[in-house]
């Protein structure tokens, strides 16, 4: 899953229009961010890439940049 | 694509794309089941619907339920994953006391939010599941034996609740590969236990029950032929290289989807081909071959090498009915691509790359149609039509066609045997339909008692069409009103519907009713005969109502229909 996608998919998720999004800003305040609204992004990169995030790994996400991160290490 | 992305954005399009209403739905679940809606509203726009969830009430669903506007469709799931209210908790470890109080508590609360329901559009409530309780607390008996008391009681409420559609969550547990569909971290996180592969199933299976009570039923299921009714290409491989039979592993499988197809037809489905082929080799092949489709239940064919969303279309209007009653089966990307975008009220099904995947995919198209369909063999009542549409469009003069038809109408008036057949036909009819009530067969019994309530059965020289006509006419202060008058798109285009209508007037006129009112509520499907009342002489009072004058009215009968009434 490429960095696009997962911008794409989180533009979806949240109802943004393309370029409003800061990769390095906290996730819980991008506008129109909600509990559910993380969920479905998580799960919807992990159905896609069939992995699991660990709970470690969860406990590290701040910014769509560590999800960007982690996912590009599991593409390693 | 990601999967989520993909569906969100075809959504958007689709959304835009279809007509008509959207209609609300509210979830009342013990899980968080929020991460349904793109996967439900996907569900609902397959079968050209759209829907909007309202809300999602998590905690206090009885209290929620209150004042749930009657137009709603509601979605009620206790899961098993977190009976207690608390996901850890493992109730088979409990005392039995514990047990018992704890499902009766459920009973309780699905009942009261079901009265609080009962006046809504239609409800859906999940059964338990005892394999997901499994699959995280292991197996215990006695949770299981209350497992399933439970949901035997959930059935018995679709007896007292008409309105009430009880789904099997163990099939679709099943149908989502088990334990795999749950996501253990989501559970004990945010009790939100369902990967999207449950979620996918659950809302087709709602979706699915729903478009039938919305009169989106699917009735046509046309097939494309190479690849996707035997292996193997017929003008390139030849009779010989075909496979469709027991002696290879890739005939056993399309052998076994001819057989369902053919089970199909034999059950009410209407079984069509549109392939890109020469027609007499395909039909060469199914006049001397042994193929488990049978000729006989093909109701008819285009079989030529023109595109296939044209054909679609026209087999449509040969056998009068509306292209969303189709769904089309076909092998190739081009094919499936273009009926999307160019007949997109089609529900198109593509052949799985992988042919192993095929018989159960086969099965589930099997099982849809199973649901809605009167367990009669329409193929040959089509193939009627279909061979009368094509003689009649090959016709210089459809009067002097009409009049060598031989067609005979029996009319019935408040006769019980014929209350069950009129309901189905209120509840199926979109097209020829002036009112598009759907009545049950208590409302049409309770009809026939204070009002009258008419159908009849039609023959011609091709054959006989069964009750395929019905109208409700109630008294109102100053004479009667067409409260319902439908015919089945069966019968359309030989003027049944004008002889029919004049029996009743002059019926009416023989009891002194003075003055027939009648509805005629406008929806996408009844548009085309908008204009029907007006036509047969009615004044148009406003766009909904008309009304005609039955002592000066100058109402004949068709001489060239042969009219009892019974």
């Amino acid at each position: 899953m490429s960095e696009n996608e997962i911008l794409e998919i989180t533009q979806e998720i949240l109802g943004l229009t393309a370029g409003k999004i800061d990769l390095n800003i906290p996730i819980k305040d991008l506008p129109n961010w909600d509990s559910i609204k993380n969920l479905m992004l998580l799960n919807s990169i992990e159905e896609s890439k069939n992995f699991q995030f660990t709970d470690n790994q969860l406990e590290s996400i701040v910014s769509l940049r560590d999800i960007i991160n982690i996912v590009g290490k599991e593409n390693e | 694509m990601n999967e989520l992305l993909s569906i969100i954005r075809d959504n958007k399009k689709r959304f835009a794309d279809i007509k008509g209403e959207t209609i609300s739905v509210r979830v009342f679940s013990n899980i968080t089941l929020n991460m349904l809606e793109p996967f439900l509203i996907d569900s609902y726009l397959k079968k050209n619907l759209k829907i909007q969830i309202k809300d999602f009430s998590y905690s206090s669903i009885i209290q929620d339920s209150i004042n749930t506007d009657s137009s709603c469709i509601c979605f009620i799931h206790f899961d098993s994953l977190n009976l207690s209210g608390e996901p850890l908790e493992n109730i088979g470890n409990k005392e039995i006391n514990y047990m018992k109080n704890l499902f009766d508590k459920i009973t309780q609360e699905v009942e009261l939010t079901l009265k609080n329901l009962e006046s809504t559009k239609e409800i859906y409530l999940s059964t338990l599941s005892y394999h997901s309780y499994q699959y995280i607390n292991g197996q215990d008996d006695s949770v299981r034996n209350y497992i399933e008391k439970t949901n035997e009681y959930f059935y018995a409420l679709q007896e007292k609740y008409l309105n009430l559609k009880v789904i099997n969550i163990d099939n679709i547990l099943f149908e989502s590969s088990g334990s795999s569909c749950i996501n253990k971290r989501e559970l004990f996180n945010s009790v939100a236990p369902y990967k999207f592969s449950f979620l996918t199933n659950l809302s087709d299976e709602i979706a699915k029950f729903s478009s039938l009570k919305n009169g989106k039923i699917k009735k046509v299921l046309a097939l494309d032929c190479d690849n996707t009714l035997w292996a193997g290409t017929i003008a390139e491989d030849g009779q010989e290289g075909i496979k469709q039979d027991s002696s290879s592993k890739e005939g056993k499988i399309f052998k076994r989807i001819q057989e369902d197809a053919n089970f199909l037809a034999k059950n009410g489905a209407i079984i069509c081909l549109a392939s890109k082929n020469f027609e007499e080799d395909v039909l060469s092949f199914f006049n001397t071959k042994k193929t488990s489709l049978e000729i006989e239940n093909i109701s008819a064919h285009k079989i030529n090498w023109r595109d296939k969303a044209s054909n679609l279309k026209e087999i449509a209007n040969e056998l009068n009915l509306g292209i969303d009653s189709f769904i089309f089966v076909d092998d190739t990307d081009h094919e499936i691509n273009l009926v999307r975008t160019e007949a997109p009220e089609v529900e198109t099904l593509q052949v799985p790359n992988d042919i192993n995947n095929y018989p159960d995919f086969f099965a589930k198209i099997r099982n849809n149609f199973v649901a809605q369909q009167s367990k009669t063999n329409k193929a040959k009542q089509y193939k009627q039509i279909f061979e009368r549409n094509k003689e009649m469009s090959s016709s210089d003069n459809v009067e002097v066609f009409l009049e060598k038809l031989n067609i005979k109408l029996n009319i019935y008036k408040n006769k019980k045997e014929t209350i069950s057949r009129i309901s189905e036909l209120t509840q199926k009819t979109n097209q020829f339909n002036m009112t598009t009530k759907r009545y049950t067969e208590k409302e049409i019994l309770e009809l026939t008692g204070n009002s009258l309530v008419f159908c009849f059965d039609a023959s011609d020289r091709f054959g006989e069409s069964g009750i395929t006509g019905a109208a409700v006419i109630k008294q109102c202060d100053d004479g009667a009103i067409i409260d319902t008058f439908l015919l089945s798109c069966r019968i359309l285009g030989r003027n049944i519907e004008i002889e029919f209508l004049t029996q009743i007037l002059l019926t009416l006129k023989r009891n002194n009713v003075k003055t027939v009112s009648a509805n005629y509520f406008e929806t996408p499907k009844n548009k085309k005969f908008g204009k029907f009342y007006e036509d047969f002489g009615f004044r148009k009072k406003n766009d909904e109502l008309f009304e005609l004058d039955l002592n000066s009215a100058n109402i004949k009968p068709i001489n060239y229909i042969e009219t009892k009434h019974e």
